[in-house]
C-alpha cells in the first residue's frame, strides 16, 4: 500500500523542521535601536509574525514545575536587582543576599554527624554519587510526546514527509544561490506575513499610547500637535543629569537621549512605570475589612499608569503650555527629581506588603 | 354751606391713604389708560387677589433648576501680558544636543557662486545671523533648532541668486551691473520660498548691500498698526508711522556699518532736525525717536540710498550707494482691500496706503532702484488671503515669459463677471509693459541629488538613524511630494518606525 | 487710565471694546467712530493721543447714549402703556410684546418687561 498523505501529519512534522530561513538576514537589517526596542518592548511583536518563530517555539512545551518561580528571597533580589542595582555598589544590602548564605551541602561535608541524619532524598544522592536521581521534581505531562511517537511509528507517511522536507531544506541554499546569480539587485524577498503588512502605524506604540492620554474631548490632532512639541522639547533640552539612586532602565549614555526623543520617552515611562496595581479585595478574611492584594501588570496597562501619573504630576507645574509642563515633568523624572518616583516606590511597598495575602485570594481564571 | 377746605385737599390725603393700603398691584396704570376698554379691567380682577398673584408670578417664573456651577480650579495665575506672544515668536537658532558637523561650508563671498559646491548644505555665516535675526529673516516654524547652527541647502536656484548678486555687483563680468532685477518668488507650500529669501538678503549682507525688508505684509493690511490720512491728496492716502519707525529700525539695526559710512548728499527741506554731514544712520534714526516723522524720513532714506550723484548745494564728496535688496513675504495681503476704514467707514484699498503703494511701486518697469539691486517678492501659502486678481497676474507673467503675446487667445484674462481688482490688474500691466522686466520664480522640490544631502545632513545631526542609500533617499523624495522640502523636513523630524521592510539580503 | 467721557478705562484695554461699555454703543457704532477718527481697530486706550481723546469724547456727547437713550426708551414704553395699546398691556404684563408664542420661551420678557421697567 502506497503511503497517504495525511494533513494532519503533515502539520505536525513541519511543525518539528520549522526553521525560519528568514529571521536571520531579517535581524540583522533591523537597525540596533529597534533590535533593542524589540527585546525590551514585546508587546510591539505582531501576532503571526514569523519574525521570532524560533524563540516563540521552544523545543517542547514546559511542564508547570519544570520552571517554577523563583523563591521569595531571589525574587524580593531580583526585583531589587532590577530596580535600583546601584544599592550593592553602597555595600547597603536591600534584599536578602543570596550568595552569602552557605549550601547545605558544604556544612555536610564537614560535619560527619549531620551526614548520618539527613534526609533520606541526600543521602540517596550521596550514594548514588551524582547519578540520576530517583524521584522526579518535574511533573510535565508526557502525554504528547507519548502520542508523537507513536503517531511517527504507526504512520510511515510521516516519515516520509519528514525526509522531502529534509530534502527541501538541504537543496535551499543552494537553490538561493542559483535564483541570485543573474540579478542586478537582491531578489525581493516576500513579507513573511501578508496578513499584517496592511497594517500601517505613523506613531511608535507609547508615543500613541501617551498622546490618547494626553487627548481632552477627543481633540487628537491637538493632542499630537502637544506630543510633537513634548518631542521637540525633549529633543532641544539639554541632556539629563543622571540620579545613580534613580537612572533609566537600559538606557544609552545620557548625551545620546536627546537624539532619540521617542526612545527617551520610552525609557522614561518604562522606568517608572509600576509592576503591579493593588487590589482592594473586601470580605477574604472576614468583618468587612478590605485587603491589599498585589495584582500583575500587562506592559501597555504598566505604561498606562506611569503616564497618568507622569501627567497628573506635571498639571501641578506653573507652566503656561500643556506641551511645556509635561515635558517638564518628563525631564524631571528623567534626572529622578519627580515625586512620580516616589509613587512607584510606595506601589511597589504596598504590593511587597501586601504579597501574603495572595493566598486569600480566590484564584481566577 | 361751602366747605372751608376745597374737595381736592379733603381727598387728597384719602386717596394715599388706599394707596398706601393697597399693594403695589398693576391696578394703579391701569385705571389710569383709557377708559374704553374693558378688557383690562376684567383681567385685573384676578389678580388683585393676593394668592393669585403669588401663583400667577411664580408660574411666570422661569422654572428651570438652578445649578449651581462648578467653580473652575483654581488654576495657576495666567502668564504676564507678552509672555504668551514671546514665547510664539521665539527664534532658536541651535540645537546643543544635536552633532556638529565637520567640513561643512560656509555661505561666503567665494561661495555663494560656486557651481561645484549646488546641492550641498552650507552654513550661514555666524558673524550675519545677528543682521538676519534684525531683519526678521527667520520665522518661529521653522525649524532651526533642530541643528546645531543654521544652515539651508545650497540648491540651484541659490546657486542661480549667488550668480546674479555678483554680477549686479560687478564683481563678475556681465551685463547686469548696476541693474535691478524684479522677481516674484511663488511655489507650492513649504518649498522654501521664505528661506529663498533668507539666503538673498545673507548673500546681500556678504556683499555689503542695503536691505529692507518687510517680513511679513499682513501686518501693513491688518488694522493693526495705526494709519492717519494724508492732507490734500485726492484720492486719500494714508500714512502708518508705526509701521515706518519700525522699519527704519530694522534697516538701521541691520545696515549699520553701511549706513555709519554713507553721508548726506541731497537737500531736506522737510526735516529740521538733521545736520548737514551726518551719515545716513543718523537720518535713519530721526524716525526711530518720532514716528510722527517716520515716513519723511524714510523718503528722504530711500532718495539718499538711491542718489546718483549729489545735490548742487551739498558740500561733501559724494559717496557711490551700494546696490540694494528689497524682500517682502506675503505679497497677496496687499492685493486687496485693507482692514482700515476711511472717515466714511469705507475700506481702503491697500494701494492707498503709501507704504504699500511704494514698496509695490518697486515692481514697475524702469530703474526702480538707482544704484541697482535685486526686489525680491515672495508669495506666501500658510498664511495667505485667496486672491483671484492675483492669481491671474501671476498666470499672465508666466504667460508673458512663456512668450505668449497679450493680443493671442491663449493670454490669461480676468474671467467676465469674476471681479477682478482692477488696481491689481493695472499694476501687473504696469509691471510687464515694457519687454518683461518683472520676472515670476517657482519654486518646486528639491533634485534626488539635493534630496540626498539634506537627508545626510539629518543623518550627521544625529536626527535620523538610518543608512542613507538610495533607497531610503527615493523614499523619502517620493514621501515629501518630489522633495518639498518644507515636507522632507517634516518626513525626516518624525522618529522612523520600524517597517514591515524587504529583507536587503546580500547575495 | 483715561478718561473718556467721565469713565476711566485701563490702559491696556481694547478702545472699540471700552467704547462699548457705554450703553447705546454697540459693535457698529464703535468702529464706525473709530473709522471717523482714523483710529485702527484693534488700538489700546493707551496709544490714544490726546486730541483723539478729544475728540472721541466731544462725538460721544453728541451722541444720545446713557441715561439720555434709557429716559427715551423708557418714555416710548410708557406711552405705549398710557394710550392703553396692545404693546403696553405686554409690556406691563411681562409678555413678549411683538406676537411671539407663549407657549414656551418667554424668559427674556419675563424677566425685562415689568410695571416699573428698567433699562
Amino acid at each position: 500500500m502506497p503511503p497517504r498523505f495525511n494533513l494532519c501529519t503533515a502539520q505536525k512534522v513541519i511543525s518539528a523542521f520549522r526553521q525560519p530561513p528568514l529571521a536571520s538576514p531579517r535581524k540583522l537589517a533591523i537597525h540596533p535601536r529597534f533590535r533593542a526596542a524589540q527585546s525590551t518592548t514585546p508587546l510591539q511583536k505582531r501576532w503571526n509574525s514569523s519574525r521570532n518563530d524560533a524563540e516563540d517555539l521552544p523545543e517542547r512545551p514546559k511542564g508547570p514545575s519544570e520552571d517554577p518561580l523563583p523563591d521569595v528571597s531571589e525574587e524580593a533580589a531580583e526585583i531589587d536587582r532590577i530596580m535600583n542595582k546601584e544599592k550593592r555598589c553602597d555595600g547597603q544590602p536591600a534584599s536578602p543576599e543570596l550568595e552569602q548564605g552557605t549550601p547545605v551541602s558544604e556544612i555536610l561535608s564537614r560535619d560527619k554527624e549531620a551526614m548520618k541524619h539527613m534526609p533520606k532524598v541526600m543521602q540517596d544522592q550521596v550514594k548514588k554519587n551524582g547519578g540520576s536521581r530517583s524521584f522526579s521534581t518535574s511533573a510535565r505531562s508526557r502525554l504528547p510526546d507519548v502520542q508523537e511517537t507513536n503517531a511517527a511509528r504507526e504512520d510511515p507517511s510521516i516519515a516520509m514527509v519528514a525526509s522531502m522536507i529534509g530534502q527541501a531544506t538541504e537543496q535551499a541554499p543552494g537553490l538561493e544561490a542559483e535564483r541570485h546569480s543573474g540579478l542586478k539587485f537582491d531578489y525581493p524577498v516576500s513579507p513573511a506575513n501578508t496578513k499584517t503588512l496592511n497594517f500601517r502605524k505613523r506613531y511608535d506604540t507609547l508615543q500613541e499610547q501617551f498622546t490618547k492620554m494626553i487627548m481632552e474631548d477627543g481633540k487628537l490632532s491637538r493632542a499630537q500637535k502637544v506630543m510633537a512639541s513634548i518631542l521637540d522639547q525633549l529633543r532641544t533640552s539639554p541632556a539629563p543629569q543622571v540620579n545613580a539612586r534613580r537612572r533609566l532602565l537600559g538606557a544609552p549614555p545620557a548625551p545620546q537621549l536627546p537624539l532619540d526623543p521617542v526612545l527617551y520617552l520610552t525609557l522614561i515611562v518604562d522606568s517608572v512605570a509600576p509592576l503591579f496595581r493593588i487590589r482592594q479585595q473586601k470580605g477574604l478574611t472576614g468583618g468587612g475589612t478590605a485587603v491589599q492584594i498585589p495584582h500583575p501588570l500587562t506592559l501597555r496597562q504598566r505604561r498606562r499608569s506611569a503616564i497618568k501619573w507622569i501627567i497628573d504630576a506635571s498639571d501641578k507645574r506653573r507652566d503656561t503650555h500643556v506641551a511645556q509642563r509635561i515635558a517638564n515633568e518628563l525631564l524631571a523624572v528623567a534626572e529622578g527629581r519627580s515625586g512620580v518616583w516616589e509613587r512607584r516606590d510606595q506601589q511597589h511597598k504596598l504590593g511587597i506588603a501586601g504579597r501574603a495575602n495572595l493566598g486569600l485570594a480566590p484564584r481566577r481564571r | 354751606m361751602v366747605p372751608s377746605a376745597c374737595w381736592n385737599c379733603v381727598l387728597r390725603p384719602r386717596a394715599a391713604a388706599t394707596r398706601a393700603l393697597l399693594p403695589p398691584s398693576s391696578s394703579a396704570p391701569r385705571v389710569a389708560s383709557a377708559p374704553f376698554h374693558s378688557s383690562a379691567a376684567q383681567y385685573a380682577q384676578p389678580a388683585k387677589k393676593k394668592a393669585n398673584t403669588q401663583t400667577m408670578m411664580k408660574h411666570r417664573q422661569s422654572m428651570s433648576i438652578r445649578r449651581k456651577k462648578k467653580k473652575p480650579v483654581d488654576r495657576v495665575r495666567p502668564p504676564p501680558v507678552g509672555e504668551r506672544k514671546a514665547l510664539k515668536k521665539r527664534i532658536v537658532l541651535s540645537n546643543p544636543n544635536a552633532l556638529e558637523i565637520e567640513g561643512m561650508a560656509d555661505l561666503s563671498a567665494e561661495t555663494m557662486s560656486n557651481p561645484s559646491l549646488r546641492g550641498t548644505i552650507m552654513g550661514l555665516p555666524v558673524d550675519k545671523l545677528d543682521q538676519l535675526r534684525a531683519v526678521e529673516a527667520f520665522k518661529p516654524k521653522q525649524s532651526w533648532s533642530l541643528f546645531r547652527r543654521p544652515s539651508t541647502v545650497f540648491r540651484r536656484s541659490t546657486y542661480e541668486m549667488g550668480r546674479l548678486i555678483d554680477q549686479i555687483t560687478g564683481d563678475v563680468e556681465g551685463a547686469q551691473q548696476g541693474k535691478v532685477v524684479k522677481k516674484i518668488v511663488t511655489g507650492p507650500k513649504g518649498s522654501g520660498k521664505t528661506v529663498h529669501l533668507l539666503q538673498a538678503m545673507t548673500m546681500a549682507f556678504i556683499k555689503k548691500w542695503v536691505v529692507i525688508t518687510v517680513p511679513d505684509a499682513r501686518e501693513l493690511v491688518s488694522g493693526d498698526t495705526a494709519y492717519s490720512p494724508i492732507e490734500g491728496t485726492n484720492p486719500t492716502q494714508y500714512v502708518q508711522p508705526n509701521a515706518t519707525s519700525t522699519l527704519l529700525s530694522r534697516v538701521v539695526k541691520a545696515n549699520q556699518d553701511v549706513l555709519a559710512g554713507l553721508r548726506i548728499s541731497q537737500q531736506h527741506p522737510a526735516l529740521k532736525g538733521l545736520k548737514p554731514g551726518s551719515t545716513l544712520a543718523d537720518l535713519a534714526k530721526l524716525g526711530l525717536q518720532d514716528a510722527a516723522v517716520a515716513w519723511p524720513v524714510f523718503q528722504a532714506l530711500w532718495t539718499e540710498l538711491n542718489a546718483t550723484k549729489a545735490a548742487p548745494g551739498v558740500k561733501d564728496e559724494f559717496q557711490p550707494r551700494p546696490p540694494m535688496l528689497v524682500t517682502l513675504d506675503g505679497l497677496a495681503h496687499w492685493m486687496g482691500e485693507s482692514v482700515y476704514r476711511a472717515a466714511d467707514y469705507t475700506t481702503i484699498h491697500s494701494h492707498d496706503l503709501v507704504f504699500v503703494n511704494h514698496f509695490l511701486s518697486l515692481l514697475t518697469q524702469g530703474q526702480t532702484l538707482g544704484n541697482g539691486g535685486l526686489v525680491l517678492y515672495a508669495t506666501s501659502t500658510s498664511n495667505s488671503p485667496s486672491n483671484y486678481s492675483l492669481e491671474v497676474g501671476l498666470d499672465q507673467l508666466a504667460a508673458r515669459q512663456e512668450g505668449v503675446k497679450p493680443s493671442s487667445p491663449e493670454y490669461p484674462q480676468p474671467e467676465s463677471y469674476s471681479d477682478a481688482d482692477p488696481r491689481v490688474m493695472d499694476l501687473f500691466q504696469a509691471s510687464m509693459s515694457k519687454d518683461g522686466l518683472l520676472e515670476l520664480q517657482t519654486l518646486s522640490g528639491l533634485t534626488r541629488d539635493e534630496t540626498r544631502s539634506y537627508v545626510t545632513y539629518f543623518a550627521r545631526s544625529g536626527l535620523l538613524r538610518e543608512v542613507v542609500n538610495d533607497q531610503l533617499v527615493g523614499e523619502k523624495w517620493s514621501l515629501s511630494g518630489g522633495g518639498v522640502i518644507g515636507e522632507l523636513e517634516k518626513v525626516l523630524r518624525r522618529p522612523q518606525l520600524s517597517r514591515p521592510q524587504v529583507a536587503t539580503a546580500t547575495a | 487710565m483715561v478718561f473718556i467721557l467721565g469713565v476711566n478705562f485701563p490702559e491696556r484695554n481694547l478702545l472699540k471694546k471700552s467704547l462699548e461699555n457705554f450703553f447705546g454703543i454697540g459693535n457698529n457704532t464703535s468702529s464706525r467712530l473709530l473709522a471717523r477718527f482714523h483710529i485702527h481697530p484693534t488700538c489700546r486706550v493707551s496709544e490714544l493721543a490726546n486730541k483723539q481723546v478729544l475728540d472721541l469724547t466731544a462725538a460721544l456727547s453728541d451722541m444720545r447714549i446713557e441715561n439720555d437713550l434709557r429716559r427715551e426708551v423708557l418714555n416710548d414704553i410708557k406711552r405705549l402703556k398710557e394710550t392703553g395699546t396692545y404693546r403696553g398691556r405686554r409690556h406691563a404684563l411681562g409678555l413678549p410684546v411683538r406676537g411671539q408664542r407663549t407657549r414656551t420661551q418667554i424668559k427674556t420678557p419675563v424677566k425685562l418687561n415689568r410695571m416699573e421697567r428698567k433699562l
